[in-house]
């Protein structure tokens, strides 16, 4: 019995110290770890190109070969068409009903039976960071386009020496992939592709200025088919749950569910699966 | 049986150790692989956004058996729909293509297939006569996307308030989804035009923001031209004519009281009230210049604030009051320009090409709308208090005489083309959906009201 307990207790310390000490001693040092940056592996310009990428880039088609589709233009502002009001044809009606007692609405309790809107408890938030340049407009030219991901590997790895820092992406973890031996790290391309998709869902009121300045993160994980699981917002402390950083909140997060199923390349389903991190911050722009 | 129990006595021990590691490993792991993992997600910067209005759902509202609340409940819908889509910021799905009636306000919406039509909210309402004459009417605003309701209220009313009652659940609406106060439960003024153009009848008149509920205000004997709503009562000033002479006039809408304001040497014109309603700023003419005047409406004391020899008129306060934009033609030809509130600190801010007038400075305080006139046509435009981001909303053959909605989102303002009567017309700041407000006359200078008490 006391043997057993000791055995045990040796066995559990063992364990923690394996987990304590062990598992860092695994993995790749700083030196080893290639400077986080994201390889240009197509020029592409974000607007008319990025519908056709998305849609090569759809799990669905198995073909890795991103194929320059011809891309339909991207969608055009539709004003809703105005209704008139019905006229009323009163010149001289009789004087306006006073806002009697219903004006400063009673409320009853039968009506809002469900809890409003959810709102989280304040998170642990990060400060985000300023944003950063998009990688529409890459500064370094590329030397030549690659035509298969065979080949778009072996380019990405001689680039590995000039990284180019203008875009967050995860680390490169050399790992055989469901899709064959394809870097599960984003692409700029992924990368577009997914900024696109989702900014053509971002339906911000009035031209976005009453939000200029507001800047909230939303992680976001999906399926490996790319369908929108879980949602989270991580709120700008500064600004809590002030009404309009509310409603620019719920603007993101609607933007991504309804931006579902988002575009997954093939072989890169862990990453989304994992989370991907939407930084939304308007700066008054509109895609028209 | 002593395996098991050997097993039992163990088991504390087990759960302890394993207890340990478990805390060991959630305190270590959170300050490493946590962060890491975070850090190493990938980034989307989501800076552009669509330029499209978020699509709604705004079905009828249920009425149960009852034919009139019935009937009440779609006049309801009709006319949240028709306030919703007028700011630009909706987009009402037509109702035609809608997945399903809702019955009451118990019925679940079948929220994936409001999905699949784009819907990104949906109002769900109903109406019910009660025992007293009186309407209950109820609704709910959903996000389609997590089934949650975002709003929820319930409101009695005479079964004639009803139109006032739409307006103020699309005001609810409206800030449930942007987060800004809405402007629907709100009025215009404006004047009134009739008879042929050399014997014109210009009658001061007041609609609901959207044109119902409309009523003449002054008789006809005496033109009538800019009418501005107090910002916190229920008056306006105008200008009109004492013995061929333009005169500044308040008018009490409650009690039809009338009062010419000052006994100025010289004609007074484009009066304007103060944010706090106790000033009103306004342009006097004589001796071939025009300077800017203030009046305090208690002491009935005014002071001058521009001088200069030229032409200073068309003041509006910023909404704390503190500074005054207007134009003049000082640089030689019509341009803003701005001062602090006591007429010191003047400058200009528009520098384009053309004539600037009619300045008149955002609720909000980030824009100041105006005219502009420029190789023979009129645009109705906005810009920031230093002059900066100009954007032209609305052109044609004449546009005049922007008015901002009290959410300062939305501008009224008068159009007329060539051959054509003259029409109150409203735009969003987007420059997305213009329309004309309808109503029994031609119509001009409009004036927007604080929302209603």
């Amino acid at each position: 019995m006391k043997r057993a307990f000791i055995l045990s207790a040796l066995f559990h310390l063992a364990l923690l110290a394996l987990l304590i000490l062990g598992v860092p001693l695994h993995l790749p040092t700083r030196d080893e770890i290639p400077e986080e940056s994201f390889e240009i592996v197509d020029l592409v310009e974000i607007g008319d190109e990025n519908t056709s990428l998305s849609e090569a880039l759809r799990p669905k088609e198995k073909e890795p070969e991103p194929e320059p589709v011809p891309t339909p233009p991207p969608p055009q502002p539709q004003p809703p068409k105005p209704e008139p009001p019905k006229p009323e044809p009163v010149v001289t009606p009789p004087a306006r009903p006073q806002p009697p007692e219903p004006a400063p609405p009673q409320e009853t309790d039968d009506a809002p039976d469900e809890a409003p809107v959810v709102q989280a408890p304040p998170k642990p938030v990060r400060k985000p960071p300023e944003p950063k340049p998009q990688p529409q407009k890459p500064a370094q030219p590329t030397p030549e386009k690659p035509k298969t991901e065979s080949s778009l590997d072996a380019w990405m790895k001689a680039n590995q020496e000039t990284p180019d820092k203008t875009q967050e992406t995860p680390r490169e973890v050399p790992s055989p992939t469901r899709g064959g031996r394809i870097s599960e790290k984003l692409t700029a391309t992924d990368l577009a592709a997914l900024k696109y998709h989702v900014e053509k869902e971002w339906r911000l009121p009035g031209d976005g200025y009453a939000y200029e300045g507001m800047v909230v993160e939303v992680i976001v994980k999906t399926t490996a088919t790319g369908e929108v699981l879980s949602v989270e917002a991580l709120r700008d402390p500064t600004l809590g749950y002030d009404p309009l950083y509310q409603a620019f909140v719920s603007s993101a997060e609607r933007a991504v569910r309804f931006a579902s199923p988002l575009p997954v390349p093939p072989g890169k389903e862990s990453v989304y699966e994992n989370g991907i991190r939407f930084q939304f911050s308007p700066r008054g722009l509109s895609l028209r | 049986m002593i395996h098991t129990r050997r097993f039992r006595d163990r088991l504390p021990i087990r759960m302890l150790c394993v207890l340990l590691a478990l805390c060991a490993t959630a305190v270590l792991l959170p300050a490493g692989a946590r962060t890491a993992l975070a850090q190493d997600m990938p980034t989307v910067y989501i800076d552009r956004h669509s330029a499209e209005a978020l699509p709604i759902a705004v079905p009828a509202f249920a009425g149960g058996a009852d034919p009139l609340a019935a009937q009440t409940g779609s006049d309801i819908a009709n006319v949240i729909t028709n306030d919703l889509n007028g700011s630009g910021d909706f987009r009402v799905i037509d109702r035609n293509a809608y997945v399903e009636t809702l019955p009451s306000m118990e019925a679940k919406p079948n929220f994936p297939g409001w999905r699949a039509l784009s819907a990104r909210a949906l109002v769900q309402g109903e109406v019910s006569a009660q025992p007293d004459g009186r309407l209950k009417v109820a609704f709910r605003l959903w996000d389609t996307g997590t089934g949650e309701q975002i709003v929820g209220r319930s409101l009695m009313t005479q079964q004639d308030n009803w139109r006032r009652v739409a307006h103020i659940i699309a005001d609810e609406i409206y800030k449930a989804i942007t987060g800004e106060a809405g402007y629907f439960d709100s009025r215009i003024v404006y004047v009134a035009e009739s008879g042929p153009k050399n014997n014109r009848v210009k009658r001061l008149a007041i609609m609901d923001q959207d044109g119902a509920n409309n009523r003449i205000l002054t008789s006809g004997d005496s033109l009538v031209l800019t009418p501005r709503f107090s910002p916190t009562s229920q008056e306006i000033t105008y200008l009109s004519y004492y013995n061929n002479t333009p005169r500044v006039y308040l008018f009490n809408i409650e009690t039809g009281r009338r009062e010419m304001l000052g006994d100025f040497p010289g004609m007074t014109f484009a009066p304007r009230f103060s944010p706090d309603g106790n000033k009103i700023v306004l342009s006097m003419a004589k001796d071939g210049r025009t300077d800017i005047w203030v009046m305090d409406l208690r002491s009935r004391q005014s002071r001058k604030l521009t001088d200069t020899p030229y032409i200073d008129t068309s003041p509006s306060y910023s909404p704390d009051g503190q500074r005054i934009v207007f134009n003049s033609d000082r640089s030689g030809a019509q341009q803003l320009y701005i001062m602090n509130a006591d007429g010191s600190n003047q400058q200009r801010i528009s520098f384009g090409s053309g004539r600037y007038a009619t300045p008149v400075w955002s609720p909000r305080g980030d824009f100041i709308a105006f005219t502009k006139m420029k190789g023979g046509r009129f645009y109705i435009g906005v810009m920031r208090p230093d002059g900066g981001d100009e954007r032209i909303l609305s052109e044609g053959y004449l546009v005049e005489g922007p008015s901002w909605s009290p959410n300062g989102r939305v501008l009224t303002f008068f159009r007329q083309e060539a051959g054509a009567g003259v029409r109150v017309c409203t735009i969003d700041l987007t420059g997305r959906v213009e329309r004309v407000v309808p109503t029994p006359t031609e119509a001009s200078d409009p004036a927007w009201s604080p929302i209603l008490p």
